[in-house]
């Protein structure tokens, strides 16, 4: 039972106000290929941090860091969270259906009682509880991220690990996913690390954005929202922080 | 926007009732029943015409007639026993062993480095190579016929699925450290469902090759079994038992790969076939 929720285990116990991962001086390479440098990041309780960078810069890198799955290179990464990842491509396993992809992610502490309760709520809550007997392949791809965040809700986890979760997708349906994702959310509330290369989606989701350098990246600059997640991509908050960060990117 | 998720709903139950008559059996029958009349009908014809005498290319007729002398004596049955026991045994044996070591050779780089020449090399020699050895190693009956099955079929799959698994795609393998599958329960919740769909393509393979070879080590190493029983006919000149004989090992390889063909209609492995 112990390597079942290996992931989920934090470095450290969670302590209510202590954020959930600290970073400092994180710096990381593969082989000698310097990906990141002197990374300075923290990630307090329930909050939607965004991050934001060019291709290879690190991303996927500095997320799998906070999962704990690959170890800094050097400098100190904690972690008081469980966390759950939704991959860059595709994480569903193709040969199971919706329900039991979900059921992946279900508290394995709790009884199957407790579990098939989650597992229908779960099925509710990104309505596909007509299609929990279909496979992957019989889905649509906003259907498929909707099972993928179905899955990292489902269980204990207290931090959303996203790698690039919507980028696959047509706008018609990232934008409905957006305001699925915004009311998931306030349903089950999660502090979430979103990586993405969409700026208004960063702007429309997130409390806080990070925008990263170039590789090897550290943090180039910081931008804050007002608290609250029901923002719309016409607010004036939104369109200015967009506009912040064209004009520090001199777009 | 409530429309346009229906729409996107709509689709996917499309997609499903497609998927639905493919797996119910999409392939029509009679196509193929009207080309085989059709072969029936030429062959006949060539026949009345008389080029050439029935000890060369016997008519239908007479073939039918064999076909019922050969059944009546029991001989066929017995003989197609005989074989498909061999096959079974054979093939049986290259699966169980061919499937831990394809997934040695998938999972360890190191022993794929070793072995890989190896089996290539044994993949390339034509199973009838062995058929000296077979002989001197074995004698005549069931045992010579297979060892040759085994070899065979043993390389084709171990190569078929060590290349599966080296290509399982490492998103696969994280997902699963996340929700708890490590070591052996990868093994078998990750990589096994993953390379099903391969496996299976790869068992239909070697069932088919299996069957190729029983044929002829029978000719050469038996003294029953449906290859003997091919060369029987024609040291007794008994084309239209030889003729009779050559069907029915194609209807049972027919046969055997349609029932291998239903594991593909296995819920869990369909997405390996319909991308
Ligand atoms: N396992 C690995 N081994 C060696 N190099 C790697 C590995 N993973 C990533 N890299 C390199 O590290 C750099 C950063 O990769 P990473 O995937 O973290 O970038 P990213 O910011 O997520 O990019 P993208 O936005 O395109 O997803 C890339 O240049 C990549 O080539
Ligand atoms: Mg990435």
């Amino acid at each position: 039972m112990d390597d079942q929720i290996a992931t989920l285990t934090p470095d450290l116990p969670a302590a209510g106000h202590l954020p959930l991962i600290s970073a400092r001086g994180v710096c990381h390479a593969y082989g000698a290929f310097p990906v990141l440098r002197e990374l300075r990041l923290e990630v307090a309780p329930g909050e939607f941090l965004a991050v934001v960078g060019p291709s290879g810069c690190g991303k996927s890198t500095l997320l799998s860091l906070m999962a704990g799955t690959r170890q800094p290179g050097s400098g100190s990464l904690l972690r008081r969270a469980a966390t759950r990842m939704v991959y860059q491509q595709d994480g569903l396993f193709p040969w199971l259906t919706t329900a039991e992809n979900i059921a992946l992610g279900l508290d394995p502490q709790a009884g199957p009682a407790a579990r098939a309760r989650c597992l229908d709520e779960m099925l509710e809550l990104v309505r596909l509880a007509d299609f929990r007997h279909h496979y992957p392949h019989q889905l649509s791809g906003g259907m498929r991220r909707r099972v993928e965040l179905a899955r990292v809700l489902a269980g204990p986890a207290d931090l959303l690990l996203m790698d690039e979760p919507f980028s696959a997708l047509d706008y018609q349906t990232r934008r409905r996913m957006h305001r699925e994702l915004q009311s998931m959310l306030a349903s089950y509330p999660r502090a979430v690390v979103l990586v993405t290369h969409d700026i208004e989606e960063a702007a429309l989701l997130a409390d806080r954005i990070l925008l990263l350098s170039d590789r090897p990246a550290t943090v180039r600059s910081e931008f804050h929202l007002p608290a609250g997640r029901s923002r719309a991509i016409g607010d004036r908050e939104v369109l200015e922080v967009v506009a912040r960060i064209h004009a520090e990117l001199a777009l | 926007m409530n429309a346009s998720e229906a729409a996107v709903q709509n689709g996917a139950a499309e997609a499903k009732s497609a998927a639905a008559a493919a797996a119910a059996g999409g392939v029509r029958a009679w196509p193929a029943i009207l080309i085989g009349a059709l072969a029936l009908a030429i062959w006949w014809l060539l026949c009345s015409a008389n080029w050439l005498p029935e000890y060369v290319f016997p008519s239908p007729q007479s073939v039918a007639r064999a076909f019922a002398e050969d059944m009546r004596s029991g001989r066929l049955f017995d003989d197609a026993v005989v074989s498909f026991y061999r096959v079974t045994l054979g093939f049986g044996l290259a699966v169980a062993l061919g499937v831990p070591a394809g997934l040695l050779l998938g999972t360890r780089l190191i022993v794929r480095e070793g072995l890989l020449p190896a089996v290539n090399f044994f993949r390339s020699l034509s199973p009838l190579a062995w058929i000296p050895f077979a002989i001197l190693w074995f004698g005549i009956g069931d045992a010579p016929a297979v060892f040759l099955i085994f070899m065979a079929s043993f390389f084709p799959l171990v190569l078929a699925l060590s290349g599966a698994v080296a290509t399982v795609p490492k998103v696969y393998f994280q997902v699963g450290a996340e929700y708890g599958y490590r070591g052996a329960r990868a093994l078998w919740y990750v990589t096994l469902p993953a390379i099903l769909p391969q496996l299976i393509t790869a068992l239909r393979v070697g069932a088919g090759l299996a069957w190729l070879v029983v044929v002829a080590a029978e000719m050469v190493a038996g003294r029953e079994g449906l290859g003997f029983a091919i060369w029987d006919a024609r040291n007794g000149l008994r084309i239209d038992l030889l003729v009779c004989r050559m069907i029915t090992i194609g209807c049972i390889g027919i046969t055997i790969d349609l029932a291998l063909l239903q594991l593909t209609r296995l819920n869990c492995v369909r997405w390996g076939y319909e991308r």
